[in-house]
């Protein structure tokens, strides 16, 4: 192992924590966010049906078939029958736990014109004003 | 010969290009924030640059995630605002300097800097509101650009990102990049995200205003001390999507080590986005 090291010339002192090291800190600590969900190559494979499908909605004449048959302009894209239901009843939290990406997801939304603060209040389980309250109170940190 | 004459810095919202769009910027909600934008459109006026350098991510408008570029560089000689699912945003269209984006190109690659080359690009707003805030009028309006742009891409969306030393000394060879430009041309550096703010899970909604002053305070006293925050702390400290901040890195990197803050503006909240600007000058 050592000469192996030796060779690429990335031997390393022992002062310093090893890249694998450094990457699994990184990612430790990411993870241990509560209501939050990494972004990482792993979570990125795990919806990417629904987030391609998302994407696709910055073509308005994609955003006219999805609004005329949103089960067939999902299939298109192969979501799950789990991923169409959370599409259909347009659960933000859900999406997001399922793989999804917050920036595609919100196309989705947008289609609705339903505002960030609302996905925001949904993903929370608060009302609007509640979620408002949330926000504002960081005004006084 | 070319001269970074200044950066700037800024948060990037969508729904602040939307309150400009639709005239809502003297509502209760949105004047404290653009009143605090004033000041930072008379010192960009001033400088009255050739060419802006806009450090941003691409949210979904030409990047999807089959294909994710860690930095990126435009080499258009015009760039249009995009789609992103509420339409594009109704402002002229960008015009870009090729000749300078593949001087730029040259001199990144021969430091080791391996751009994604755009020939052809929409830029989203991440790009376009921080040009609305500094360039447009008191309420963001603009009849035409009056610098010609050049976008710098940073995946800031499919981890891992880069980290926070490598956008820093990014921001180096950019500057290395315009000292070696044969043409006079005199250029402002924009770094855009941030500032703290979480969009997606039950954390969405979290701001840290403690840590972005910090930040702030930072990128003047103690830049290199920024540099060495991992990704997953800028995530714990300023929210999934508040690591957007090795952004304002880039353009740090492009200034001299020790600057001058001409002006800072910070507000809790645009949205979810707790929304800083900062005006920097080489000392
Ligand atoms: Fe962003």
């Amino acid at each position: 192992m050592s000469s192996s090291r030796e060779k690429t010339g990335h031997e390393e002192t022992g002062d310093e924590p090893s890249i694998t090291e450094r990457i699994e800190e990184d990612k430790r600590l990411a993870r241990s966010l509560e209501g939050t969900y990494l972004f990482d190559g792993t979570r990125s494979q795990k919806n990417y049906p629904l987030n391609k499908m998302c994407m696709s909605l910055t073509k308005p004449e994609n955003r006219e078939a999805f609004a005329a048959d949103e089960v067939a302009y999902c299939a298109r894209f192969g979501l799950s029958e789990e991923s169409l239901r959370l599409v259909r009843e347009r659960d933000w939290i859900g999406m997001i736990r399922s793989g999804g990406n917050i920036y595609y997801v919100f196309k989705l939304a947008a289609i609705d014109h339903v505002s960030m603060q609302h996905v925001g209040a949904q993903q929370n389980s608060m009302t609007l004003e509640e979620f408002r309250a949330k926000l504002n109170a960081h005004k006084d940190q | 010969m070319a001269e970074i004459i200044a950066a700037v810095t800024t948060s990037h919202v969508p729904s602040i290009g939307i309150a400009m769009d639709s005239g809502i910027t003297q509502d209760p909600y949105w004047k404290p924030l653009f009143d605090g934008y004033l000041p930072a459109k008379e010192f960009v006026k001033e400088l009255k640059p050739d060419v802006t350098i806009v450090v941003y991510n691409d949210h979904g408008l030409e990047v999807f995630l089959d294909r994710v570029p860690t930095f990126g560089i435009g080499a258009a000689a015009q760039y249009l605002s995009g789609d992103e699912g509420w339409g594009p945003r109704p402002i002229p269209p960008f015009q870009g300097d090729p000749e300078l984006s593949w001087h730029l190109i040259e001199h990144l690659v021969a430091q080791e800097f391996d751009m994604t080359m755009f020939q052809e690009m929409n830029v989203d707003h991440g790009f376009s509101v921080p040009m609305s805030v500094f360039f447009g009028g008191p309420a963001g309006e603009v009849e035409e650009w009056p610098t010609r742009v050049i976008p710098i891409t940073v995946n800031t969306i499919q981890f891992p990102l880069p980290m926070a030393a490598r956008c820093f000394k990014l921001g180096q060879a950019i500057r290395k990049a315009v000292d070696a430009y044969p043409k006079d041309t005199r250029v402002l550096i924009m770094g855009t995200g941030g500032m703290s703010h979480q969009l997606q899970g039950e954390r969405s909604g979290f701001m840290q205003p403690n840590f972005d002053r910090m930040f702030l305070d930072k990128m003047v006293t103690d830049p290199m001390a920024l540099t060495r925050i991992p990704n997953g702390v800028f995530m714990k400290e300023a929210g999934h999507e508040g690591a957007e901040l090795i952004m304002w890195l880039v353009a740090r990197g492009a200034m001299n080590m020790e600057v001058e803050e001409v002006y800072q503006h910070y507000h809790v909240s645009a949205s979810l986005t707790a929304a800083g600007l900062a005006c920097y000058r080489n000392k």
